[in-house]
């Protein structure tokens, strides 16, 4: 959930948005807290500056599928397609694909190695999945995050909303 | 056999394990006790279930 538009804001909202633990040390200066406003360590920064920024990372999907089994986004399947491939809050990891498989699988693969760490949530739609309960393998240069079983969230065809946070 | 770590995060149980031919590192979903026969069922189960992730279209076999 983005910062607030207005108003006080409070380091610990920052780290919070972040994704540190709230009432945990942190400073203006971490890495993961100036990467919010995209700012260079060591720059100067006001907390106004931080108004409306977010952690998470949001694109649209056009929904494809493939013989009626695979729904989602997968160019190797020519299906889909994504506004945006690159998740700048996850070091710029891109994505490969984000697919339903056969009836039970949900698949986010990324063409880098991204470690189980860093995010929480993938939203697809109104349906979230959490990194927690993901099963996920590093191999060969590709990332997989899978979730099983799980229904088809994207539905056959039309727009959803992707975020990563 | 496997040789594997327990990860508790979030109320979710992960194996995680290197694959040492490969270099693969994983960390599997886990549900149930935590016995070695489990655990080493349920990484057995995924890798099978993994390869068709890999190759999908062997999904429709």
């Amino acid at each position: 959930m983005a910062l607030q538009t207005s108003g006080q804001i409070s380091l610990d909202d920052l780290h919070v948005e972040a994704g540190g633990t709230s009432g945990t040390q942190c400073s203006m200066n971490d890495s993961d807290i100036r990467g919010l406003v995209s700012a260079a360590a060591n720059s100067q920064m006001t907390f106004s500056s931080f108004y409306g920024a977010s952690s998470a990372w949001t694109a649209t999907m056009t929904v494809g599928s493939f013989i009626n089994q695979f729904f989602g986004y997968s160019p190797s399947f020519s299906m889909g397609s994504m506004t945006d491939l690159t998740v700048d809050n996850l070091g710029n990891a891109p994505i490969l694909d984000l697919y339903h498989n056969a009836g039970t699988n949900l698949n986010l693969v990324f063409s880098a190695n991204v470690p189980n760490s860093g995010w929480s949530t993938l939203t697809i739609g109104s349906t979230v999945f959490s990194r927690a309960s993901a099963s996920y393998i590093y191999q060969f240069g590709q990332t997989f995050y899978t979730w099983t079983p799980v229904s088809n969230p994207f539905g056959s065809s039309g727009t959803k909303t992707i975020t990563i946070a | 056999m496997y040789s594997y770590e327990v990860i508790i995060e979030d109320g979710h149980t992960r194996l995680a394990m290197t694959d040492p031919e490969t270099g693969a590192y994983a960390e599997v979903q886990h549900k149930g006790e935590l016995t070695d026969e489990a655990c080493q069922t349920t990484l057995t189960n995924f890798f099978i279930e993994f390869e068709k992730i890999l190759n999908p279209e062997n999904n429709n076999e």
